[in-house]
């Protein structure tokens, strides 16, 4: 499966519905019993040290956690790997037009079952709470 | 201005709910994704309503969107796409060539 677009609204970040619209992806790769997921991380919060640094190091600060990045930081806490970078894989002036390749491996896949062309679609109606946002010198408990 | 404190009351109490994108909602992943994504390049061309459309035919499994259930106003967006791929040596090429300008 190919990641290929992803957002949510500024006003919701940092409460998990990222999260959520990922998981609801895993479940159905995991149902097709395809073997992962590869994706275009564009690790947009490059902009704000994009002088100081080029992408590679940036991307390894990320990946070490020295630097917390909206995207890539929140991929690697689903279980993503940076496997390489991609120069010009979209015009977004905030990577330079860079994406890191990531890629999630289906812990689930088994190569003996057969790779399914469709599953049923079930009504996909999650809900889940926001949790709350986050709040200087109070953790945020989770309600999701 | 501060995005959390923007945030209203009501959107930290009301639920999301993960849908399967449908035509009511299409002209609203155009707006969340213009966004997200701004581009110096017009890009409202060509991520319009038929854009996700398109999706919903090809692979709907992949599609979802989150909505808020108190504004009904989508607030998140995922679309997946079916490709071939060794996940040892990925191999991505640019956005655009993997989708074909989506």
């Amino acid at each position: 499966m190919y990641g290929v677009d992803s957002a949510v609204d500024p006003d919701y970040r940092g409460r998990g519905v990222g999260s959520i619209l990922m998981d609801a992806r895993f479940a159905v790769l995991k149902k097709l019993n395809l073997r992962g997921m590869v994706a275009g991380s564009l690790f947009i919060d490059y902009a704000k040290v994009s002088g100081q640094m080029t992408p590679e190091q940036y991307v390894q600060e990320v990946i070490e956690g020295k630097r917390f990045d909206t995207n890539l930081t929140k991929q690697l806490h689903k279980g993503f790997r940076v496997h390489n970078l991609i120069p010009n894989y979209i015009e977004e002036p905030r990577t330079h037009n860079f994406a890191a390749a990531i890629v999630w491996h289906n812990p689930d896949f088994n190569p003996a079952r057969p790779i399914l062309r469709t599953v049923e679609l079930p009504p996909a109606r999650l809900a889940m709470r926001l949790r709350p946002a986050a709040q200087p010198g109070r953790h945020a408990a989770v309600s999701a | 201005m501060n995005a959390r404190q923007a945030t209203p009351q009501t959107a930290q109490e009301a639920p999301i709910v993960i849908l399967r994108p449908s035509e009511k909602y299409f002209e609203q992943m155009c707006q969340l994704d213009a966004k997200c994504y701004p581009l110096e390049e017009d890009k409202t061309q060509w991520i319009t309503p038929d854009y996700y459309r398109s999706q919903m035919i090809h692979f709907p499994e992949g599609q979802f969107i989150a909505v808020d259930t108190a504004t009904d106003q989508v607030v998140g967006l995922t679309q997946s796409m079916r490709v071939d791929f060794d996940p040892e040596q990925p191999l991505l090429e640019s956005w655009y060539q993997t989708t074909n300008y989506g």
